[in-house]
């Protein structure tokens, strides 16, 4: 095992995440990065060679796995994005410049102790704050053997990694700690880019240094020289670059890897419904929502979904067959997470989990999601939501190490024998007589075996939640009968199973719109 | 324990393999712990502010003094060393480029130095200037690039750092880019070795307030306020008699007798406003006030990076490759004249207007070596920062290494005639800089 540790000197990382735009820091350093820092080094030292077959070596090697505390980023006060500073120019000593739309002289802004202006132009700097400065990328399985000296050589010369002011210390690492991104397939929470064989090579041909220099220099010559000189001069220019001046370009990204959280290996003996517990969580902004707001919200979102999707669209995201007929097969549900279940809770929607089908295959499911979770940046991508004057807001993917509690996959999915709705539950039909609660609840019985779970013991019905901050059954709208446009009458529940099960428990007609959304009641160890 | 740090310390730090010296110090307000500082204000009038955590803590910071702000203050620190003589003598015999700005026809005089140019030697303003001959005082001189000192810039890289060392060897510690030389874009270009930055912890904002008592009592409506068409020296700009009117235009929007500062201000909060004089809003509608923060100290961090000082090479006499003996030697002045500007910048931070930060104790400098380690820990005090500066300016003049003294320039006529006319139109509309 080895890995590269980089200590940031300054406590911060001063790095672009989405190109020229610099508006979003970059964090955890992307892999690519760190090998440009590496390759800068080698290309401004010198070159040597036996560095050279070094970072050659390195660009063989698969991803790493990272360890990287969480970042927040620094920001103009009350907004999402770094202050901008404005910056002198060179071009231009003018301390005026003739105003053509107003008719009038503008005066420049004295710069510093400089008693003359000077035009400036704006610029961000994003700058992510880590918890913890250090960073490791991880080869687990690898031993640079040889190399070691070498490598350590060439690290030791790296000064920084992203922005000239973001200074690092580089070394060589032999037990970093454990990690906390892994590269995965599928459907994950960070893209990074990662770099790969003939990165290094790409790099110096892209960066065209040594003719962009040489052309540079020869024709500031032919703009000295006169007469002769000048002409072979042109000539020698002709010869070696032809009619085109050279021209470097910014190098573009090699690869993208998905990168999540180790996985926790869900334990085989326990029970789980046909949803794979693994939530892609989305977090909202914007307006609040309450819980009642469900549909309205969850059909914004499924539309968003839908027109992000390449085609031809799948079953399981559409839930529709290719003849138009509804799916038989379990299907992308949308689960709404809000705050409830505390002493304060106020049941406002604070983001929706995607809950796929199990046994997806993961590039499949990337797939159809990347377009809507990713920009082109590898960022998250922040989608609007709008239906009407009452809904409108962002949603973008959670990605803090540490989110907010009813963000937390796994406060959702984790082994309980009882559960809560939070969404009510949809009747499959209506029911009349002394007994109908009996059998409207033998119906939610047949509802959590449709999905996969064993027959619960006990399915108690109410039309209060159990849980804190859940707002009544009957402020929820009803979902509608499509055949007769009929309304589903609905209830909250909360169901006993004899022996554990692991989430998501969602149940009932409406389970792929986020009613019968259940949370796991069960205390866990260490918490009241 | 600490101990100073002398120029063997310094030598071997920079031969060795340590990433970087850097110090951290705390800072309280001058006015005492809790009094208000005022931190700056970017577009909009808006603070810099993050969260940190600290001891596993959420800690709401503000940006107090940037990276490039720290930068400017650094090199007017030794500018006002440099400026400062002892028995005839500079305290530091610094490579320094002026230009004094004193011809007659302006009506300001000044100088400006590589030291507070905004791009140091490779600035607009050496490029506009002329460097003479002083034993031909007649001769008008060459235009800065074009003269041998000037063209050093042309070639200079870090695998020869020579030149631009001896002419002006901050930029090699603060970064250059030359970018309207004559590769443009592609001119030199070195980064930075040293980056500082200080940030207020715990922040609380705060609330002014302005008003202004007029003496006078003048009242809003004691009458309309034209613009006078004719002025004079014994008559105010403005008229209360429209016949003497330019075309009857007023003072201001409406002619009131605030829009020419007289009469009294309501005391109101300082609310911020837009070139408009609209009050700004936060985006959840507030309005903003300018009020200052609270802290419960400003922690200003420095890094010297050696790493980046060692990739610069000094080779002597034209020669292709470099002598180790002469890198290092080179390179321990550039890291003394880091640790100077720092060490020098440092004891009274007046960062601007009720902003002035006293630190708690005296500046110590850890030596960033071994990653996890207990760094080294060193102590240099202004004095001491200057004899360590001198001393290795000594060492590296013996090795070889060209140091230049003051290079005077003139600033071209047409540089001169573009000043003048800038502080004309300044006087006649009264305008400072927008």
């Amino acid at each position: 095992m080895f890995a590269l540790g980089i200590h940031y000197l300054n406590g911060w990382a001063m790095a672009a995440a989405d190109g020229a735009k610099k508006e979003r820091a970059e964090w955890p350093p992307h892999p690519d990065r760190v090998f440009m820092a590496l390759a800068a080094a080698w290309f401004e030292t010198g070159e040597d060679l036996e560095e050279g077959d070094a970072l050659r070596w390195l660009e063989t090697l698969d991803p790493p796995t990272i360890s990287a505390s969480d970042a927040l980023c620094r920001h103009a006060y009350k907004e999402d994005r770094p202050t901008t500073s404005f910056v002198p120019v060179n071009d231009n000593a003018a301390p005026i410049e003739w105003d053509s739309g107003k008719k009038k002289w503008t005066f420049h802004q004295v710069s510093g102790s400089l008693p003359i202006g000077r035009v400036r132009q704006p610029r961000s700097f994003p700058i992510a704050i880590p918890q913890d400065p250090t960073v490791f990328l991880v080869w687990s399985n690898i031993d640079p053997g040889t190399r070691r000296e070498v490598l350590n050589r060439l690290i030791r010369k790296v000064t920084h990694v992203g922005h000239s002011a973001s200074f690092v210390q580089m070394w060589l690492e032999d037990s970093p700690p454990v990690p906390s991104w892994i590269p995965m397939e599928g459907q994950t929470t960070h893209r990074l880019r990662v770099f790969g064989p003939d990165r290094l090579d790409y790099l110096k041909a892209r960066c065209n240094h040594n003719n962009l220099i040489g052309y540079a220099d020869l024709q500031a010559q032919i703009n000295e020289a006169k007469g002769e000189d000048k002409k072979e001069l042109h000539t020698e220019l002709k010869e070696r670059f032809g009619s085109t001046p050279p021209v470097s370009l910014r190098p573009e990204p090699g690869r993208w890897q998905g990168y999540d959280r180790p996985p926790k290996t869900p334990d085989p003996e326990i029970p789980g419904s046909v949803f794979d517990p693994r939530l892609t969580v989305l977090a909202l902004s914007g307006k609040r929502l309450s819980l009642p707001a469900t549909l309205k919200l969850t059909e914004t979102l499924r539309g968003a979904i839908l027109a992000a999707c390449p085609d031809p669209i799948p079953e399981w995201v559409s839930g529709h067959t290719l003849d138009g007929k509804p799916s038989s097969n379990p299907h992308l549900a949308l689960l709404p997470l809000s705050f409830v279940g505390h002493e304060h809770a106020d049941g406002r929607l604070m983001g929706v989990a995607l809950a796929l089908p199990k046994g997806l295959a993961p590039l499949q499911a990337a797939h159809s999601l990347d377009h809507l979770l990713h920009d082109e940046h590898g960022l998250p991508r922040r989608n609007k939501l709008f239906a009407g004057q009452w809904l409108e807001c962002g949603v973008e993917l959670e990605t803090r190490e540490t989110p907010p509690t009813n963000l937390q996959a796994a406060l959702w999915t984790r082994p309980s024998r009882t559960w809560a709705s939070v969404t009510p539950v949809a009747l499959d039909r209506h029911f009349d007589g002394k007994d109908k609660w009996e059998r409207a609840a033998e119906t939610v019985k047949d509802a959590c075996e449709r999905i996969g779970l064993p027959r619960p013991k006990e399915v108690l019905l109410y039309p209060v939640s159990l849980v804190e901050g859940v707002p009544h059954a009957r402020e929820f709208p009803c979902l509608t009968r499509k055949k007769d446009g009929g309304r589903m009458h609905h209830s909250h529940a909360v169901i006993v199973f004899d022996v554990e099960v692991m989430g998501p428990v969602v149940v009932g007609a409406g389970r792929f719109r986020g009613y019968g959304l259940c949370r796991p009641m069960d205390k866990r160890a260490g918490h009241e | 324990m600490s101990e100073a740090l002398t120029l063997e310390n310094l030598k071997q730090a920079v031969k060795g393999h340590a990433a970087a010296f850097r110090c951290v110090t705390e800072y309280q307000p001058a006015g005492g712990a809790g009094d208000k500082v005022f931190p700056p204000t970017y577009e909009g009038g808006k603070y810099a502010v993050e969260t940190r955590m600290i001891d596993s803590q959420p800690v709401d910071c503000v940006l107090l003094d940037s990276v490039q702000s720290q930068a400017n203050r650094m090199e007017l620190a030794l500018l006002e060393v440099w400026r400062t003589k002892e028995n005839d003598k500079r305290r530091i015999e610094l490579p320094v480029i002026t230009v004094c700005f004193g011809d007659a026809k302006l009506k300001k005089k000044f100088t400006v130095t590589s030291l507070d140019a905004p791009h140091r030697v490779a600035d607009a303003i050496f490029r506009d200037s002329l460097l003479k001959d002083k034993n031909k005082p007649k001769d008008k001189g060459v235009m800065f690039r074009k003269s041998e000192k000037g063209k050093i810039l042309d070639t200079a890289d870090v695998r020869n750092a020579t030149g631009l060392f001896g002419l002006c060897p901050t930029a090699l510690v603060f970064g250059l880019w030359d970018s309207t030389g004559p590769r443009g874009g592609l001119g030199a270009k070195f980064q930075r070795a040293l980056v500082s930055e200080i940030v207020g912890l715990h922040r609380s904002l705060g609330v002014t307030t302005g008003g202004k008592v007029d003496h006078l009592n003048i009242l809003i409506d004691a009458g309309k306020l034209y613009q006078r068409k004719l002025t004079s020296d014994d008559t105010p700009n403005w008229t209360l008699d429209e016949s003497k009117s330019d075309d009857k235009k007023l003072v201001g929007k409406k002619g009131k007798p605030s829009e020419a500062n007289l009469g009294g201000v309501t005391p109101d909060f300082a609310y911020a406003k837009d070139k408009n004089g609209n009050k700004i809003r936060e985006s959840d509608g507030t309005e903003r006030i300018k009020g200052g923060v609270t802290v419960s100290k400003a922690l200003q961090t420095t890094v010297l990076s050696l790493a980046a000082l060692r990739r610069l090479r000094f080779p002597l006499n034209g020669s292709a490759d470099s002598d180790m003996t002469v890198d290092n030697a080179g390179r321990t002045v550039l890291a003394a004249l880091g640790l100077a500007a720092a060490t020098l910048a440092r004891g009274d931070a007046d960062l601007r207007s009720r902003c002035q930060l006293f630190p708690q104790k005296q500046p110590v400098w850890q030596l960033l070596d071994v990653p996890g380690g207990d760094p080294k820990t060193f102590d240099l005090t202004p004095d001491g920062a200057v004899e360590l500066l001198n001393a290795a300016i000594t060492e590296a003049k013996n090795a070889g290494l060209p140091w230049e003294e003051e290079i005077e320039l003139t600033p071209s006529g047409e540089l001169i005639e573009l000043v003048r006319r800038s502080q004309e139109l300044a006087s006649a509309s009264g305008v400072e800089g927008e």
